[in-house]
């Protein structure tokens, strides 16, 4: 059975402690972080760094909040300045990182799969022509399923301040959608 | 097409987001906990893993159990990532040498000079947040013959040297990095833990992403030889030099005083 998303009372992780978050947590960790990064390589590098942060700042966190928010928060900063900081820098880096690996396979196997999931990329690719808090905002809200409280915790704002995030992040990418993938707004669940 | 109230479109966004075909997370476990299951070490791995004791004993990072020491995978050393080994992927041994440090030549002076942002030593200075220091040893060094700026994420300063017997060649180059500048990986093939002045340094050897005129970043060594990487204050040095250890280490060594 899973433990609650709960800090633990122990002062610091112990092995098995610490083993534990990380099974609970790699996965919603993971994927934002693929989200955000648009590469599994690289999420899953900036994954392990965000859990090694997270050991070297055990004590400092807050143990009566929970612990995923944390975790993501940590996760979302390293990913938010990659991004930032990297430009055409990470770009070039990124390409000869491929030159250097044969292909994973992760694209190829992402463009045969079936529509809806096609329809999910799409989406992607439009919520990444956004700016960096409306993406993760929506990264947070309807990937990764966390309630507006648990956002506020993970950027650190009050919950009024997500709420209009996500009402601005939704209708901005509304227009994105509208304008370069309008076959996306058009087909609710079930039809066609 | 009549436009949806926002709750359907909140709805569809929903609807596509769990439809997401995420590539399957890696188990970290297996990465930060368990050294003792991680894929077999090539020669070189298991030579980066000596380095990497001796580096960590230098560092007095706390390894206190299994599961502390298999926190790292890699060895960071201010704005520089060392990767011990290649990233897991599919048919990629992990025993293959990087090709990085086979296939990228060193640079010559004419690939110097197409180098973005060449500017003085003065102006340099000017826009960067940390001061520019200089070696002192070797005595003859003098000022650098080039002096470029480059944003890896943060500001760095790129001190060149021409070798005087070697028109062609460079003597040193000399890297200076800024607060806030670029993670970068490289899988070095040699990998030797040291100190400078007292504190943790890595000589290594590999190749760097240097943005030329054209506004293309290329993967760069400038010069044959090693790299020293160390790190004072918010700083990271990378020495680039032909010559032996002990004499990076003594250059490095002299720098100017802040």
């Amino acid at each position: 059975m899973e433990r609650e998303h709960r800090a633990h009372p122990l002062e610091g992780p112990d092995e098995a402690l610490w083993e534990e978050v990380i099974r609970q947590h790699q996965e919603p960790v993971f994927r934002l972080l693929y989200l955000m990064l648009g590469d599994a390589e690289e999420a899953a590098d900036t994954a392990q760094e965000t859990f090694l942060r997270a050991f070297r700042a055990w004590d400092r966190r807050d143990p009566n909040r929970p612990l995923r928010p944390w975790l993501l928060r940590i996760a979302a900063h390293l990913a938010r300045n990659r991004r930032r900081a990297l430009g055409r820098y990470w770009r070039a880096l990124q390409r000869w990182a491929r030159l250097q690996s044969p292909p994973s396979g992760m694209r190829d196997e992402i463009l045969e799969t079936v529509a809806r999931q096609e329809e999910a990329e799409r989406l992607w690719r439009a919520i990444r022509r956004l700016g960096l808090i409306d993406q993760e905002t929506i990264y947070l809200r309807y990937f990764l399923e966390l309630s507006e409280a648990e956002i506020a915790q993970v950027q650190n704002v009050a919950i009024g301040t997500v709420k209009s995030r996500l009402h601005r992040a939704l209708h901005r990418l509304r227009a994105v959608v509208e304008r370069e993938f309008p076959d996306l707004i058009g087909r609710p669940h079930g039809e066609g | 097409m009549e436009p949806r109230p926002p709750s359907e479109w909140e709805d569809r966004v929903r609807e596509l987001a769990r439809q997401f075909p995420y590539p399957p997370a890696p188990d970290l476990r297996s990465r930060i906990l368990r050294p003792g299951v991680r894929r077999p070490r090539g020669r070189r791995g298991a030579w980066a893993a000596g380095a990497f004791g001796a580096f960590m004993l230098a560092l007095g990072i706390l390894l206190a159990s299994p599961a502390r020491a298999g926190l790292l995978e890699f060895l960071q050393i201010g704005a520089v990532r060392i990767q011990l080994q290649p990233l897991p992927t599919p048919s990629k041994p992990a025993a293959t040498p990087s090709p990085a440090s086979e296939a990228i030549p060193e640079t010559r002076m004419p690939g110097i000079l197409d180098l973005a942002g060449e500017t003085t030593l003065e102006a340099a200075q000017a826009r960067v947040p940390f001061p520019i220091r200089l070696p002192t040893y070797p005595p003859d060094l003098g000022r650098p013959d080039h002096v470029y700026l480059q944003g890896m994420g943060g500001p760095a300063v790129i001190l060149v040297w021409r070798d005087p017997m070697r028109p062609d060649r460079i003597r040193l180059a000399l890297f200076e990095i800024g607060p806030g500048a670029l993670i970068e990986k490289i899988t070095p093939q040699v990998l030797t833990a040291t100190t400078v002045h007292g504190r943790p340094a890595l000589w290594a050897e590999g190749p760097y992403l240097l943005q030329t005129r054209s506004g293309r970043w290329e993967l760069r060594r400038l010069v044959e030889g090693h790299v020293l990487l160390w790190t004072e204050g918010e700083v990271t040095y990378r020495l680039e030099t032909d010559l032996g250890m002990e004499e990076a280490v003594r250059i490095a060594e002299s720098l100017s005083a802040p």
